[in-house]
């Protein structure tokens, strides 16, 4: 059960199969209902969408749920390109690096991310 | 000789191009789309966060022919992707597996993925 635990909490980031596999369908899951409930919310931004945008945002619930979207979506991605890395790259020591590199990258795309809503939100509050 | 790497999946051009091997080998591609799309994402953030001019730049761009292409791409990418990922997920629970559904699902969801582009882009 400990075992259980771990590989789940690894959050599809371990060498297990399973665990890779099982996160990669929650993730997806859970970004098809916020990816419903953004489309049908910006629809309500399209005239002048920046400044909309920057309204919108202000509302906390959307702010957590943009946020929550958007590591779902480098999650969900990190691990889609880990399984075609795992696919077709043989070498261990170049699919080692390019793991590596491609994790740094969604690391550093998440945290601009949510750095400049959280900018975004704060400065309009 | 020892060889310790382990073997590769089948590479691309070894399936007989049918729509199961085709909507497989397109979900794939449409996530490394979209995966690079997160860029332009998270420029486009930053930019109405800390810079203004570059803000005007990426706003210029997707003006152009060029940008609307790139977001024609994305828009296409993420309609397929989001639709055939429903479909694994109902397959995932069992549903739809034999040959006659594959081939209707996957045939649905080109139409699909046709019909809300087409809507997107010039309705």
């Amino acid at each position: 059960m400990v075992n259980f635990f771990k590989k789940f909490f690894s959050f599809g980031f371990n060498k297990d199969g399973l665990s890779h596999w099982i996160w990669q369908r929650i993730s997806a899951f859970l970004m098809m209902l916020l990816f419903i409930w953004i489309i049908f919310s910006f629809q309500e931004l399209s005239i002048n969408f920046i400044t909309d945008f920057n309204t919108w945002i202000k509302i906390p619930i959307n702010l957590i749920l943009f946020i929550a979207l958007f590591i779902l979506i480098m999650h969900h991605s990190t691990l889609g390109m880990l399984n075609i890395f795992d696919d077709y790259v043989q070498s261990k020591k170049i699919k080692k690096f390019f793991s590596i590199l491609l994790k740094t990258i969604s690391f550093l795309i998440i945290f601009i991310s949510i750095f400049s809503v959280w900018h975004i939100y704060s400065e309009i509050i | 000789m020892k060889n310790n790497d382990r073997p590769l999946s089948p590479h691309l051009q070894i399936y007989k191009p049918q729509i199961t091997s085709i909507l497989s080998i397109s979900h794939r591609f449409t996530g490394i789309i979209l995966y690079l799309s997160t860029f332009l994402i998270s420029l486009w953030l930053f930019s109405i966060a800390f810079n203004n001019n570059l803000k005007i730049i990426l706003d210029n761009f997707f003006y152009s022919n060029l940008g609307k292409i790139l977001l024609f791409f994305i828009t296409f990418s993420f309609t397929y992707h989001f639709l055939n990922g429903l479909r694994h997920l109902i397959w995932d629970f069992g549903y739809g597996f034999n040959i006659k559904n594959v081939y209707l699902t996957g045939f649905i969801i080109i139409i699909l993925t046709l019909t809300i582009n087409i809507y997107i882009w010039f309705f």
